[in-house]
């Protein structure tokens, strides 16, 4: 039995510019951004090549963190293209990718380490017990899609 | 008809240029020079043509009416004549059709066995689906221009074990629209069975569209094929093609058998001497 290997990217984003803009990180501009970087550098053949099995999965405002799908053997051109972006729907930004996965329950697990570090790291700084609580609301709070996975 | 015999580098897609014949002789002449041995010249045939005749089928008896059918079909023989030594000259259907039930009305159609080759265009998923499954094709063709086909793994797989070839036409990837989602459905054949049945043609109908075997073998690389593959699109597979096209024609399996006379001369002569020499 043949199957199809997936891989899932998981990269966090930062946006650049200092504007407090609210921010809109959408799946659909997620895929658009990614689409666009991979024309720009592979052309027809790399956008051609990742079509197949492609898609934003997930996408968190609040911690801004992302995972994209695709097909194992594209994927290469993704890894190569996703930390150049630097414009998703008119906002300058910097992505680095966290992991690289073959399941998005192994993409959620590490997520779910990386966002706990984070927080050990800021829970000093924070005086009262209610900022606390606020913080660990924050960067904690996974949507359903994430709950069903861990 | 006898079987032919075929060899050297196929393109079993050739279309006639604004259905002139006369506009053929170049591309053709064009094709020999670049070293293709083998051809099949192209009719396109949407099913509108069967449409108008349905209405019909209802009043009177089917399988007459339908018989009656007459395509224009390109004269051959004529190009055969002209290109004698040079090119074997195959002639081949492509049938663009959205619903299945229409298949049954070209099978009884009686110009349908002047066709070597019978290529199915489906226009719609379910007709690619009816297409793998049952459907007594040789080729299935997936055109760029129509809606955008999910294939998987048991349908390709089916299709493959009916013998069921699928083509790429390299014309598409001259044109900048349907680049994308030419390497996109081939991909998706190399991503579901390996790329097994697959065949290249140029579907081209200008002398500019034509392209040498050996770029295409190169080019081949572009579309999840390697290289042994890349040879067999345009070598091997064809043949086999063409071979299980006979076999659909007559309902038997064709093989071909040689004459090899010369070669036991040759030993005869050969165990002559022999005595010869014992003597």
């Amino acid at each position: 039995m043949v199957r199809f290997k997936n891989r899932y990217i998981a990269f966090e984003i930062t946006f650049g510019d200092k504007s407090k803009k609210p921010v809109q990180l959408k799946v659909t501009t997620l895929h658009n951004a990614i689409q666009q970087k991979v024309q720009r550098l592979y052309g027809d053949f790399g956008v051609a090549a990742i079509k197949a099995g492609f898609t934003a999965k997930y996408c968190n405002i609040h911690t801004k963190i992302a995972i994209v799908k695709c097909r194992h053997g594209p994927h290469k051109f993704l890894i190569n293209a996703i930390p150049i972006i630097n414009d998703i729907a008119g906002r300058l930004v910097s992505v680095k990718i966290l992991y690289v996965g073959a399941t998005m329950k192994h993409c959620f697990l590490f997520i779910k380490k990386f966002q706990q570090q984070k927080l050990e790291q800021v829970w000093n700084t924070l005086k009262t017990e209610t900022e606390r609580e606020n913080m660990k609301d924050a960067l904690m709070t996974l949507t359903p899609a994430m709950k069903d996975c861990t | 008809m006898d079987i032919r015999e075929s060899t050297g580098f196929y393109d079993l897609c050739v279309n006639v240029p604004e259905n002139k014949i006369q506009n053929l002789y170049p591309v053709l002449s064009k094709l020999c020079e670049y070293g293709f041995k083998t051809i099949a010249i192209n009719t396109d045939i949407d099913e509108s043509v069967l449409g108008t005749n349905k209405k019909k089928k209802k009043k009177s008896g089917d399988s007459e009416i339908s018989q009656g059918i007459v395509f224009e079909t390109i004269d051959i023989e004529n190009i055969r004549k002209e290109f004698d030594g040079r090119l074997k000259i195959f002639n081949r259907i492509t049938f663009f059709c959205s619903d299945f039930a229409k298949t049954h009305i070209l099978n009884h159609c009686s110009s349908l066995k002047k066709y070597d080759l019978y290529a199915f265009a489906p226009k719609t998923q379910n007709a690619l689906q009816c297409a793998c499954t049952h459907l007594n094709a040789d080729i299935i063709t997936l055109r760029p221009n129509l809606v955008s086909f999910k294939l998987n793994k048991k349908l390709y797989d089916q299709a493959i074990e009916r013998g069921i070839h699928f083509e790429i036409q390299y014309v598409d990837l001259l044109n900048v629209e349907f680049r994308k989602t030419t390497i996109h459905y081939s991909h998706l054949f190399h991503t579901y069975g390996k790329s097994k049945n697959v065949i290249l043609s140029s579907g081209s109908d200008d002398i500019k569209t034509i392209r040498n075997p050996y770029d295409l073998i190169n080019l081949a690389c572009l579309l999840g094929l390697n290289e042994v593959q890349a040879k067999a699109s345009i070598l091997y597979q064809c043949k086999r093609l063409l071979l299980r096209a006979e076999r659909r024609h007559r309902g038997k399996a064709a093989f071909i058998i040689k004459d090899c006379t010369k070669n036991r001369s040759v030993i005869e002569e050969d165990s002559q001497c022999v005595k010869r020499l014992k003597a």
